[in-house]
């Protein structure tokens, strides 16, 4: 595969050349520390912060889209192009993410064409971290500081210079496209990617994830769910600063007979995300939503998707206004499920 | 461990030994640097996770009402418990609301209330770091030693990072208790009240708009704003309701108005400007400006501020002849 790298002071050029043909989204400052957004400006896109406050799912999964119009009896289509887009400097979490949303949207045989018309016409060149976040633990859910997975291409940074690795065939197209900015990598550079590998890989803190799912499903009347769910407040940050969480609602929105289908994120810690028309409410309390958040990612997910829909980026621990820390709870969990 | 934190362990120890409390709702350490997290204390064991510190900013009226609900699906006989509580000013003041509205019935409660002295506002703290994340943090004195993920450490005045309720703040000391621990606060507001409604109303009326716009097209709608607010506590918020249907689900500028104009009318003379929805806000939107804009209004028109006892009628719940009616239109 092809290895190449670009002098820093050639990012600038490089991303207007590549944004020439398609949208560009890459990491920005923003008073959050960085925020993942479609930038015209190269000399915008920030490179040194940690992961961005909010995912980039946002950038395939919208938080709200237009499923179809109607009028009367009559419904609408909507259009369903999308434009190429690049994904630039999204970390290797967020890459690892999408690979995982796709499982979802086209879970046994059937396509989401909504999620998937943008998702195709998405590159992704990931940047591999050399100092991780607060609450970042990727390596101990099976990812990577690192990692390659959802990723076209893989950047590192190096000081002076980025290196560049191609790891499918459309990330290879890409880099081609600017290859009068890049160089090929000497064996020096290899090394010195290596290296920040292994650097970043030590720093990260284990976290022990409980993967005895008969265990975990034994946890359900435990009581560790009423005790970390009376603290969390209902709210919907965990599950929309989350790269994995793809819950949605569809509401209908009319005016005088005229109106339009729309799809807008959800989250289960809502009390209201579960409520049926008649009234009835099977999960009646916090606990009971806290503990379908944690067992949606670690074990029905595991069971549907052979993979637990963590890829520890540690954005619900950064922003959780109750204080409530999923590495904590995993680590209750894990000692739970040794036990019974 | 400081002296109130000692003395609030000994006495919360105490009062669920003797029974006067079944359960006590105060702070703990989370894993995080300068973060807390509320704490549900249900016997003299425990209480050596109960904390106080510069950052023990969750307004804990929010998580009272859910104690004193009947759990859904009971059948039979329940009895409802005796519930402690520590408060700061802030968290007093809505307690004394609560207590009003009828949400949380006051002699089931026992307030230790806790003098004050502004908490840190994490998310400043952030902003003083920039791009990169917070590794550790100790609070020494009236400044705070931070490190940055980058390994960089710096030295912060916790005057320079204090919330911004907690710099105007006047009632620093709790208005409803059974018992207070500590010191009375020593440090008066910095700034005077009002102080940024007073520079955002000299404002034109297009820079507004622009201030408006720019705010909340950053909002997702997660509404941890409205669930960290201890007045927020509607089991079906107008944001949800089908019918009618107020506004849409999306995050379209009209709907995001409607959402926050909408919560901003809810809170008119009911906020007590602790800054729980500030905090709680994963995108850093200053949502105490429009409270505080409203809270203005009604210190103006009615010279009254919200919950300061138990006793004394709120001004928007109550009516007085010499009340201003400038603002009445001819039927
Ligand atoms: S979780 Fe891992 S990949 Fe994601 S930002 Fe942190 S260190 Fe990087
Ligand atoms: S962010 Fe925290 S408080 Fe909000 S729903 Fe998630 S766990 Fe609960
Ligand atoms: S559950 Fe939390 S740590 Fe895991 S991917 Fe989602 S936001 Fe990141
Ligand atoms: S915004 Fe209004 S309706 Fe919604 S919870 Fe708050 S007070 Fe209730
Ligand atoms: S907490 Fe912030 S982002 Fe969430 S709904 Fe409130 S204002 Fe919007």
């Amino acid at each position: 595969m092809l290895e190449m790298t670009l002098d820093k002071s050639k990012v600038q050029e490089f991303l207007r050349l590549l944004g020439q043909n398609r949208r560009l989204f890459a990491p920005v400052k923003d008073r959050m520390g960085t925020k993942f957004s479609e930038v015209a400006d190269p000399s915008l896109v920030c490179l040194d912060g940690l992961n961005t406050n909010l995912s980039l799912k946002e950038v395939v999964f919208p938080q709200w889209e237009t499923l179809y119009t109607f009028e009367e009896d009559q419904a609408n289509e909507v259009k369903l192009a999308a434009q190429e887009t690049l994904l630039f400097g999204a970390r290797p979490c967020d890459a690892r993410a999408l690979e995982l949303l796709d499982r979802v949207f086209t879970w046994e045989g059937i396509d989401d064409p909504y999620y998937l018309r943008r998702r195709e016409k998405t590159c992704v060149v990931a940047l591999a971290c050399n100092t991780p976040g607060e609450a970042c633990f990727c390596s101990s859910v099976g990812g990577s500081p690192v990692g390659e997975v959802g990723a076209d291409a893989l950047a590192f940074d190096l000081g002076k210079q980025l290196y560049l690795r191609a790891l499918t065939e459309r990330g290879e197209a890409l880099l081609k496209e600017a290859s009068t900015l890049t160089e090929k990598a000497t064996e020096e550079d290899k090394q010195a990617v290596q290296q920040a590998a292994a650097e970043a890989e030590k720093q990260l803190q284990p976290v022990p994830i409980p993967e005895d799912l008969a265990a975990l499903k034994e946890s359900f009347d435990a009581e560790i769910w009423e005790d970390l769910g009376q603290k969390c407040l209902g709210c919907g940050t965990c599950a929309y600063v989350c790269p994995t969480c793809h819950c949605f609602d569809i509401t209908d929105e009319t005016k005088k007979g005229v109106g339009r289908r729309v799809r807008s994120w959800d989250s289960c810690a809502f009390s209201l995300f579960t409520l049926h028309g008649s009234g009835h409410n099977p999960r009646t309390t916090q606990a009971a939503r806290y503990r379908q958040r944690v067992l949606h990612k670690f074990l029905y997910c595991p069971e549907n998707f052979g993979e637990a829909f963590c890829v520890g980026c540690g954005r619900c621990i950064t922003n959780c206004p109750a204080g409530l820390d999923l590495r904590a709870v995993l680590e209750r969990l894990g000692s739970l499920a040794k036990v019974t | 461990m400081n002296q109130v934190e000692e003395t609030l362990r000994q006495e919360v120890a105490k009062l669920l030994e003797d029974g006067t409390i079944d359960v006590f709702v105060g702070h703990e350490a989370a894993s995080l640097p300068l973060k807390t997290s509320p704490c549900f204390v249900r016997s003299p064991k425990e209480v050596d996770r109960l904390v106080w510190n510069r950052i023990c900013t969750s307004n804990l009226a929010t998580y009272l009402p859910q104690l004193f609900k009947r759990p859904v699906g009971l059948k039979g006989e329940w009895t409802p418990p005796k519930v402690g509580v520590v408060a700061k000013g802030c968290d007093s003041r809505s307690i004394v609301g609560l207590i009003k509205e009828k949400q949380i019935p006051r002699d089931r409660l026992f307030i230790i209330g806790v003098g004050c002295e502004g908490m840190i506002d994490r998310h400043s703290v952030g902003r003083a770091l920039g791009v990169v994340g917070l590794a550790d943090a100790k609070v020494d004195g009236n400044s705070v030693q931070v490190i940055g993920t980058d390994g960089r450490e710096k030295r912060i005045d916790i005057a320079d990072v204090l919330a911004a309720s907690c710099r105007e703040c006047q009632h620093r000391e709790a208005v409803l208790s059974n018992l207070t621990v500590g010191e009375a606060p020593s440090s008066a507001p910095e700034v005077s009240h009002y102080a940024n409604v007073a520079e955002f109303e000299s404002k034109s009326p297009q820079e507004r708009w622009e201030h408006w716009v720019g705010e909340l097209s950053r909002c997702i709608r997660c509404y941890a704003c409205r669930q960290a607010c201890p007045n927020c506590y509607c089991e079906e918020c107008f944001a949800e309701e089908t019918a009618p249907k107020w506004l849409g689900v999306t995050t379209d500028l009209s709907d995001v108005f409607v959402f926050h104009l909408g919560r901003a009318f809810h809170q008119a003379g009911r906020c007590v400007d602790c800054g729980a929805c500030v905090a709680a806000c994963p995108q850093g939107i200053d949502l105490r400006l429009l409270n505080q804009k409203i809270n203005k209004d009604v210190e103006e028109l009615f010279e009254a501020q919200v919950s300061l006892s138990l006793e004394e009628a709120e001004a928007l719940s109550s009516f007085r002849m010499e009340d201003d009616q400038s603002f009445m239109t001819e039927p």
